[in-house]
């Protein structure tokens, strides 16, 4: 086989075996995502890292099991998009070892809010900075001591009122839990801030929670 | 690669009525190593100069993994042999990104493989085939839509001794195989190569000769 015969087929093989490959994500289809601090600073779990949510309450009537019901879809639509093992939501029945805590507003929290209350008017995720505002503040425990948690997702209980409300916010608040500190201006966005048209991560929402995990963090829970 | 695998086998058809012999249980056992699976080309420029912490490509692979072969040799004449195989290996995808490198998912690859081994000069054997393969995990990450059954073309080198009425062999093999999955699919992606490669101890009862 002459030389050049060889460098060709050698060629061939190098180009079939390029490694398969996702494609580089538009920047249309990022949206803001960093934390709305001066200058903007970047939120996310350590790459890695398995974040448990511990449900609470639903002791009255009507509310019980929703929730739980809600976060059997959640983390798996987020789950999907972390492709390279950057996170992964998972529930637990421990909140003990609960890094988040997902409640009905104007029940009992098993952790003390008085620190960084809630706000919001349908759904919100709350969490305190520290005074070097680079960490997450772990919340301390309604009963005395220290929790484990890191970010409060509470849900107004007048959502139950509409079908299919529920588990939309709470899939919503997941994306902030993961770090998602702004809103899309795209309706078609489930981190859309307004009314909710989706029930799942859109393309977008997909593209901008896998650009954010592969970005250094400047604060992390 | 298609056509090849089955111009390949057409001419082991030819062949198979010279053989004389009964085949051999041939057992296998080695560790695989593995080139990048799939790359993900997230940052544009733009991108870049939005998010500076912004890093470079996430990629992941197949650590180092024991593997396992079971199937047949069928002497085809004093020098040539025919084998048939079927391989598992349990194996983590690992990815690496500028966080680090970390274990991602647990997953299977199975593949089938039909090759000629030759032997060369005293205990010295070369061989080759071709088969299919696939990577099969839990549904979530880059295998949420599961992956292609997929070619997969083998060449190996190594050396075959007696021992006690049976054969015992070792080989260096390298395979190299197509990886593709419905998700690459739908995010725009392409399927690509990937090299696996590695060493393997072998014996073949009875195998002598």
């Amino acid at each position: 086989m002459s030389a050049r015969r060889l460098a060709g087929a050698l060629l061939v093989l190098l180009a079939a075996c390029d490694s398969a490959a996702l494609p580089p994500r538009p920047s249309a289809d990022v949206y803001e995502f960093r934390l709305a601090t001066t200058p903007p600073r970047v939120l996310h779990w350590p790459s890695g890292n398995t974040v448990r949510i511990y449900v609470a309450g639903g002791t009255v009537d009507g509310q019980a099991g929703a929730l739980a019901s809600a976060l059997a879809q959640g983390p798996a639509a987020w789950n999907r998009s972390a492709l390279f093992g950057e996170y992964r939501l998972a529930a637990t029945a421990e909140l003990a070892a609960a890094d988040v805590l997902l409640r009905w507003s104007g029940e009992a929290s098993p952790v003390d809010l008085s620190q960084c209350p809630p706000g919001g008017t349908r759904a919100v995720t709350t969490f305190c900075l520290n005074s070097g505002r680079d960490r997450l503040q772990a919340f301390p425990l309604a009963a005395g001591g220290m929790s484990r948690v890191k970010m409060v997702v509470t849900i107004l209980p007048s959502q139950l009122t509409i079908p299919g409300r529920v588990p939309v916010l709470v899939t919503h608040e997941l994306g902030h839990v993961l770090g998602i500190a702004r809103h899309s201006d795209e309706p078609r966005d489930l981190m859309y801030d307004g009314e909710l048209s989706v029930t799942l991560p859109s393309r977008r929402d997909q593209a901008t929670v896998q650009v954010m995990y592969q970005t250094a963090p400047e604060i992390v829970p | 690669m298609v056509v090849a695998a089955s111009s390949f086998c057409l001419s082991l058809l030819l062949v198979l009525p010279a053989a004389a012999q009964q085949p051999r249980l041939d057992l296998r056992a080695g560790l695989l190593a593995s080139s990048t699976l799939v790359e993900d080309l997230l940052a544009t420029p733009a991108l870049k100069a939005r998010f500076p912490g912004l890093g470079s490509a996430p990629r992941a692979r197949a650590a180092l993994a024991p593997e396992l072969e079971a199937g047949a040799t069928l002497p085809l004449g004093p020098r040539v042999a025919l084998d048939g195989l079927l391989g598992w290996q349990p194996a983590t995808l690992q990815a690496t990104d500028d966080a680090g490198t970390r274990d991602v998912q647990r997953m299977t690859v199975l593949h089938a493989l039909l090759g000629l081994e030759f032997a060369a000069r005293g205990p010295l054997v070369v061989g080759g085939g071709v088969g299919m393969i696939r990577y099969r995990s839990a549904a979530r990450g880059l295998f949420a839509d599961g992956a292609d059954l997929a070619p997969l073309v083998r060449l190996a080198a190594g050396g075959r001794w007696p021992w006690s009425g049976h054969a015992l062999t070792v080989r260096a093999l390298a395979d190299v195989h197509r990886f593709g999955s419905p998700l690459l699919r739908a995010a725009g992606g392409s399927g690509g190569g990937v090299f696996r490669y590695g060493l393997q101890l072998g014996v073949v009862p009875g195998g002598a000769r």
